[in-house]
């Protein structure tokens, strides 16, 4: 009898969301010093395959739920060759909702949200790589910092912590205007667009500081002011511009699950052209301090898992919720936010690893509504702000790089996928 | 490293032109960031398909019925085109969804029978419900239904894996002849009593011959 897991309370959106146009996969890669090798790297999947259960499942359809089956099949690497975050096709790559892909020196986990959040991808691709340098013969001592595949299964690996941390409140429910959003042309083939800006992270980190803020309440801020600047300005328009900013759960509720165990809170402003960038600044730090205060999540916490604890539900058929999510989805959290930043944060390495990795680079899928969201991670000082887009127009981006390098005086590199760009 | 100084970034050698801006950029060398090129993946979209000419061969069909319909409404006043629109419906599901779809063969009866179920009726209804298509037609089609959907399981055995959700999503939907009798839209009870306690005999004798893995699988699905 195979083992099956239910999925956990945030998963549980992202089958029934899913579409070749809103894909729910996101990547997260590791740019190596030296080229990959590809029989180290098989072996270095092969190895952590025991450590990850929570990884090698695939997703069944249930009649009332969905839920995901534990398998034996290999996790086979390849080459990377379709852009970014495309749609993982079940009846491909073993059936499994995670890839390992390579190209040159980069190393690429792309993961379906179901599976766990950006931290439980993180820990995978630490492991995999510790096992990829140890088979080319480097000698690493751990620190204590990667999960070694021997080292057995943990059950608190597979905690859904939303139950762990559920508590009984009563939350308002607050009526939100529609957000604005970016409107673009799309690439004369379907696909996504990748920009990668890198900078020091401790300049930015430093600048952000002089502004009394923190790198994601900087960075949302000089965001939407970009896109004020370049679209709001020239439009009628008066909605606000909503950053969702997903929140790793696991600093404020500890937990080691590598399960999804985050939330979301958006920070919203009305811009008009009084506003200054530094006024935007510290609206954005205090709304991202007080959002993220622990009574906040609490309630967030709530709200995920309030709605399956409700009896009800059970009774549903699974076509019926997935209509019911979809809609809810769509009126709730994508009309909602103007586009994603997700901040995966400063991956620390052991010592004996930074000299192999060059960058870490985070991957945030597009959707119809949100055609362009942003990830930011830093590894070895070296913080990478990379846009995904499914849109031609470049001119947010370039407004916000610009600025960056230009007012902030920030040295910044730029390279991209050039998908739909180079004929 | 090139300086675009329009968008005042530095550009990695691998670009020949900004790509924040477009400009072009004179230095190209190779890098470590570097994707692939896309170049094989960038596929023409194929304006012809089996798939497509289907449908539009079905909607032409249906407007030219319809069109037929209202031109010769004043020789024959009967609102034939909607069983014909319904049965092309019906072929292009066929088509689509069985013939041409690679889902699982549970999923592709479930589906095909609901469809038949609704073509049945409205025939039914338009040559004036006579009631046979809720009195026999739509239970014995369930029975037939899950009859096929117990053999391809025990013959593919594949029951634990797929079909055993199909089988039971047809033990609810078998339950709903016996509303209709409720609810006055049938008249004879046998077929509706037959469908169900095939159903139910069928589930009882999954549970006898297949014992724990059963009710784990019940669990599962369900999910407790
Ligand atoms: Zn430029």
């Amino acid at each position: 009898m195979k083992k099956w897991y239910k999925l956990d309370n945030a998963a549980k959106l992202f089958p029934s969301v899913t579409n070749t146009k809103n894909t729910s996969v996101y990547r997260i890669s590791a740019v190596l010093t030296n080229p990959v090798d590809v029989d180290a790297l098989q072996q270095a999947a092969d190895t952590v395959f025991d450590r990850f259960p929570m990884f090698t499942v695939k997703l069944r359809r249930g009649v009332f739920w969905n839920y995901l089956e534990s398998s034996t099949d290999k996790i086979v690497i390849a080459e990377d060759q379709q852009y970014p975050c495309r749609n993982i096709d079940p009846t491909t790559n073993n059936g499994y909702l995670f890839k390992v892909l390579y190209y040159k020196n980069r190393v690429s986990v792309e993961v379906f949200h179901a599976l766990t959040d950006g931290n439980g991808a993180v820990e995978f691709l630490k492991s995999l790589l510790y096992y990829y340098l140890l088979y080319m013969g480097h000698e690493i001592d751990t620190e204590d910092r990667i999960l070694l595949a021997d080292s057995g299964v943990d059950i608190h690996d597979m905690e859904d912590a939303f139950r762990r941390y559920y508590k009984d409140c009563y939350v308002e429910s607050v009526r939100n205007s529609r957000a604005y959003h970016i409107k673009g042309t799309a690439f004369e083939q379907f696909g996504n667009n990748v920009v990668h800006g890198v900078v020091s992270a401790s300049q930015l980190n430093a600048l952000a500081k002089q502004k009394g803020s923190t790198i994601t309440a900087y960075l949302s801020a000089l965001l939407s002011y970009s896109i004020y600047q370049t679209r709001i300005k020239y439009s009628k328009s008066n909605a606000p511009v909503v950053i969702a900013v997903p929140v790793n759960l696991r600093k404020a509720f500890p937990s080691r699950t590598l399960r999804n165990f985050f939330g979301v809170v958006n920070l919203g402003a009305r811009i008009t052209e009084d506003t200054t960038l530094d006024e935007l600044i510290f609206r954005m730090n205090e709304m991202l301090k007080y959002k993220t205060g622990k009574e906040n999540l609490q309630n967030i916490i709530y709200n995920n898992v309030a709605l399956e604890r409700n009896k009800a539900t059970l009774f549903v058929p699974l076509f019926l919720k997935n209509w019911f999510v979809n809609l809810g989805f769509h009126m709730l959290g994508e009309s909602k936010r103007t586009l994603t930043l997700s901040n995966i944060g400063n991956i620390i390495l052991p010592q004996q690893m930074n000299e192999h990795v060059e960058l870490i680079e985070a991957l945030v899928y597009p959707s119809n509504k949100s055609p362009m969201n942003c990830g930011i991670s830093s590894v070895n000082d070296k913080l990478v702000i990379t846009f995904t887009r499914n849109i031609v127009e470049s001119d947010i981006l370039q407004y916000f790089f610009s600025t960056l390098a230009g007012e902030a005086g920030l040295e910044v590199e730029i390279y991209s996928n050039d998908w739909g760009i180079s004929e | 490293m090139t300086k675009c100084i329009r968008c005042n970034v530095t550009v990695d050698n691998q670009h020949n032109r900004c790509p924040l801006c477009s400009k072009p950029l004179k230095i190209r060398g190779e890098s470590a960031t570097e994707y692939p090129s896309y170049k094989e993946v960038y596929q023409v979209t194929k304006p012809f398909t089996v798939a497509k000419l289907f449908l539009f061969l079905t909607i032409s069909a249906i407007v030219l019925s319809i069109t037929i319909n209202a031109l010769t409404y004043h020789i024959n006043p009967r609102i034939w085109s909607i069983i014909v629109s319904t049965g092309l419906i019906y072929a292009w599901i066929v088509v689509k969804d069985t013939i041409l779809s690679n889902k699982h063969i549970g999923r592709k009866i479930l589906y095909h029978y609901v469809m038949l179920s609704i073509f049945l009726l409205v025939i039914d209804i338009f040559v004036g419900f006579r009631g046979w298509s809720t009195n026999y037609a739509i239970p014995l089609f369930g029975v037939a239904a899950t009859f096929i959907m117990t053999m391809l399981a025990i013959v593919q055995k594949s029951l634990w894996r797929h079909d055993i959700g199909y089988i039971l999503a047809m033990f609810f939907i078998n339950l709903c002849p016996m509303l209709l009798f409720v609810f006055n839209l049938s008249h004879v009870i046998w077929t509706s009593v037959f469908s169900i306690v095939y159903s139910l005999l069928t589930i009882i004798g999954m549970i006898i011959f297949s014992d724990r893995k059963f009710i784990s699988e019940i669990r599962r699905r369900f999910h407790y």
